[in-house]
């Protein structure tokens, strides 16, 4: 490959390149198209740009409010945007309360607990309202917990989970779920940034024929939090058998409480829902990817409940009378949307595993699909070709019938995608290829699937009331068809969006809006591009290819190398504290690779470090890695909130200028580094040439990646 | 993408390859590493999930010339259910990189 100017900006625009041709389309069956919530395509013309944001008025229309929005969308303090403003609702109130009079008797969940001789629970309407309303006593009553207050719960999936983040709902507590098989640890930080007083958790669960000893997890997440100066003073376990404690560990006194214990207080509990403002948050999603504080993505009651109603109904099709199973985790943002909130609001059923889907074999999840008589089933790439690979004739042995069926989560391969569709579906059944974000709530991208032909490898074109469009590094538009990556971006908000990172509206806006912002003064939400961060390109007929995270690369000889894994590789070596990767330009190779890195306490730079570096660089990802040069430096240019600045050191890397520094929370640093740097560079005959206009603007635009 | 559960994935199957471990100097590289990939972007996930196939495969090897089949066993099938993860999530490619 050539080095060219022109090369590396469009590798810097596309990042990672298209693995599979477009494919032809895949037309829904009719029988699909005459039973669909959506077969109007009129509903196109009502989500008209034109039409935004009054559209999203059908949405919110499917929720009980208490008292009707006067504002349906307030940009006056973009891009922190509010939505159904002056409206009242309680999301616990929307998914349980409101289907009593009709629904009672019907099943809410239907929970498969892993071990299969053990016995199926269905909890219908009227047990999860009881069974809500009386944990929602313990909450407020017993732990003294009210309104605004956070909440931290580490655990599987058991009904008592989807139970306890209604209770919170109800009295606008709000919840932040940890997957339960994270550690300890990172629910300790959880904890902490969320500034949680109570966590909520249980003592074992099943997974993969195993019962796991999850409380110590409590135990350590208690103490790393209380490290960090937050005290989380009381531990509630549900015991995964009740009145059987099955952990090794000791219960706390004084702090930790069986539920099942403190429970028969409160029996028969009715707690009335707090009607909170449509803006109020209702959870906390958080997502990993940073070594410095976590980002607890804040989603709102109203935006975020008419969001997820409105798409569960349109694009995942659930009627009343379905029995619906999405194979994720509650612990992801999936499950809050898709498997609690959005199903619920619509009073479907919905089918809860709580184990992996090849225990006892890969047959399980169709044996459980033909008993309960799943008719829509939804998870991730990940799991079908787990699936396909472990049992590829599996489905064809059970009698079970989907109408449709979701992927989420990563893109799929067209031949992964048939295999969904013929063998799992058996090519009865219409796919929806979904792509969304832990920060926008629910689907951005998708067909719609009575009206929209399915194309493999495609998630299709925005979903209702979502204007996407593909960007370059410079904020022009890659046009649809040109076969050219950029960056995906949504030129409008929605109500799903999340509102803001828990106690970093700073972040919130250098991560997701700073990047294509117009102009920061402005109050049009046309100004506030959202940068979502993926890579995408955008065929002809407007449908989507989702292709990957756009991380900084650094092209070596044509080998596209990403910093975060260089600075992994890096992080290996016991005595690094941090690393930054960045690119020099390099008459030979185009680019090279440079490495900076901080030491821990109590060790001192070396060339015997250095070389550790470089050797575990070459080790971990290869030869073509090696860095060109490794400088050890007493400490990294940061932000405040903890973010190493790459632009500044690729700057005194290249012998061009850092850059705005007054940003820095130690902008002293920088002058210590250059003259180290220079100084080295000078004596070695590593100077670099002068660079052109190109060169310098990918140096000043390296690191904008978060 | 909500990839975020591939993460996660990683991190519980690291915690039942650590629930294996015999050695304290074994849980605490193995805690170290789980710490890591929680932390990680999901972008630099297949680095991770390399170093988490070498630890089991080190593992598998280490009680097998102890003699200790019981343990062998458990972290046999630890490491098999990571293959097939770390492969099937794309993170390593099954051709050249799930033998490390």
């Amino acid at each position: 490959m050539g080095m060219t100017t022109e090369s590396e900006i469009e590798v810097s625009e596309a990042q990672i390149a298209a693995h599979w041709r477009e494919e032809g389309y895949v037309y829904p069956p009719p029988k699909f198209i005459g039973q669909a919530n959506v077969s109007d395509p009129d509903i196109f013309d009502r989500f008209r740009e034109e039409r935004f944001p009054e559209c999203f008025k059908e949405y919110a229309d499917l929720l009980t409010w208490d008292k009707y929005w006067e504002t349906t969308l307030d940009t006056s303090n973009p891009p922190f945007w509010r939505w159904f403003v002056g409206g009242r609702l309680n999301a616990c109130f929307n998914c349980v309360d409101r289907h009593l009079p009709r629904y009672r008797n019907k099943a809410a969940f239907i929970w498969v607990p892993e071990p299969e001789n053990a016995d199926t629970h269905v909890v219908t309407y009227q047990e999860l309202y009881r069974r809500v309303n009386e944990v929602a006593a313990v909450l407020r009553e017993h732990c003294g917990l009210k309104t605004g207050d956070r909440v931290t719960i580490h655990m599987p999936m058991v009904p008592e989970l989807p139970i306890t983040m209604l209770a919170c709902a109800r009295l606008g507590i709000i919840h932040s779920v940890v997957f339960g098989g994270f550690s300890g640890a990172a629910c300790g930080d959880r904890i902490a940034d969320s500034g949680s007083r109570v966590l909520i958790t249980m003592d074992v669960y099943y997974r993969n024929g195993e019962l796991l000893d999850h409380k110590p997890k409590a135990d350590e997440a208690v103490e790393v939090a209380a490290r960090a100066g937050v005290h989380a003073e009381r531990v509630l376990v549900w015991r995964r058998h009740p009145g059987r404690y099955e952990s090794a560990t000791p219960m706390v006194a004084g702090r930790d409480e069986f539920m099942d214990e403190v429970l028969p207080t409160y029996r028969g509990r009715v707690v009335d829902p707090v009607s909170m403002p449509a803006e109020a948050p209702l959870f906390l999603m958080y997502t990993s990817g940073t070594t410095a504080r976590p980002k607890g993505c804040q989603h709102s009651t109203g935006g975020y409940l008419a969001y997820v109603a409105g798409t569960s109904k349109y694009y995942q099709d659930i009627h009343p009378e379905d029995t619906y199973w999405c194979f994720a985790d509650i612990g992801w943002i999936t499950g809050h949307s898709y498997i609690v909130y959005g199903p619920l609001a619509l009073a479907a059923t919905s089918v809860m595993y709580e184990g992996v889907p090849t225990y006892p074999d890969p047959g399980r999840p169709w044996r459980i699909a033909e008993r309960l008589g799943v008719n829509i089933f939804h998870t991730a790439p990940t799991t079908i070709r787990m699936l396909r690979k472990l049992g590829p004739d599996e489905p064809k042995k059970y009698n079970y019938h989907f109408k449709h069926m979701t992927t989420v989560g990563e893109p799929i391969e067209p031949d992964v995608w048939r295999w969904y569709h013929q063998v799992v579906g058996k090519g009865e059944a219409v796919i929806v290829d979904t792509w969304w974000q832990t920060e926008n709530g629910g689907f951005l991208g998708s067909t719609m699937p009575a009206l929209q032909p399915m194309k493999p490898g495609s998630c299709g074109p925005g979903v209702l009331g979502i204007y996407p469009v593909i960007l370059d590094e410079q904020g022009q538009q890659v046009p649809p068809g040109s076969g050219r990556a950029g960056n995906m971006v949504i030129r409008n908000p929605w109500p799903g969006i999340f509102q803001t990172i828990w106690g970093q509206p700073e972040r919130f806006v250098d991560i997701y809006y700073r990047k294509y912002n117009r102009d920061p003064n402005s109050k049009d939400w046309h100004d506030w591009p959202y940068f979502s961060g993926d890579g995408a390109l955008q065929a002809a007929d407007g449908y989507f290819r989702i292709l990957g995270r756009v991380d900084d690369v650094i092209n070596v000889a044509g080998h596209r190398l990403g910093t975060k894994e260089l600075e992994s590789a890096a992080l290996t070596v016991e005595e690094v504290a941090e690393a930054a990767a960045v690119p020099v330009i390099d008459e030979l190779r185009g680019r090279a690779v440079e490495i900076y890195a901080s030491l821990k306490p109590g060790f001192e730079a070396s060339k015997e470090i250095e070389d550790k570096i470089s050797a575990a660089i070459e080790r971990l990802i290869g030869r073509v890695a090696r860095p060109k040069s490794v400088w050890i430096v007493p400490d990294m240019p940061k932000t405040r909130s903890g973010k190493i600045m790459r632009r500044v050191i690729a700057g005194i890397s290249n012998f061009t200028s850092p850059g705005d520094i007054t940003t820095l929370a130690n902008p002293e640093i920088v002058d210590v580094i250059n003259r180290q740097v220079r100084a080295a560079k000078v004596q070695r005959g590593q100077v670099p040439r002068e660079l052109s206009e190109a060169e310098l603007e990918e140096i000043k635009a390296f690191g904008k990646v978060d | 993408m909500t990839c975020h559960y591939l993460v996660g994935e990683l991190s519980a199957l690291l915690g039942e390859l650590g629930s294996t471990a015999s050695s304290q100097i074994d849980r605490a590289d193995l805690d170290l590493l789980r710490r890591e990939v929680e932390t990680v972007s999901p972008a630099s996930l297949p680095l991770f999930a390399r170093r988490a196939l070498e630890r089991a495969r080190g593992l598998c090897w280490e009680s097998l010339s102890r003699g200790d089949m019981v343990t062998f066993r458990l972290r046999a099938s630890v490491c098999a259910n990571l293959r097939d993860f770390v492969v099937c999530a794309r993170l390593v490619d099954e051709e050249t990189d799930a033998g490390v």
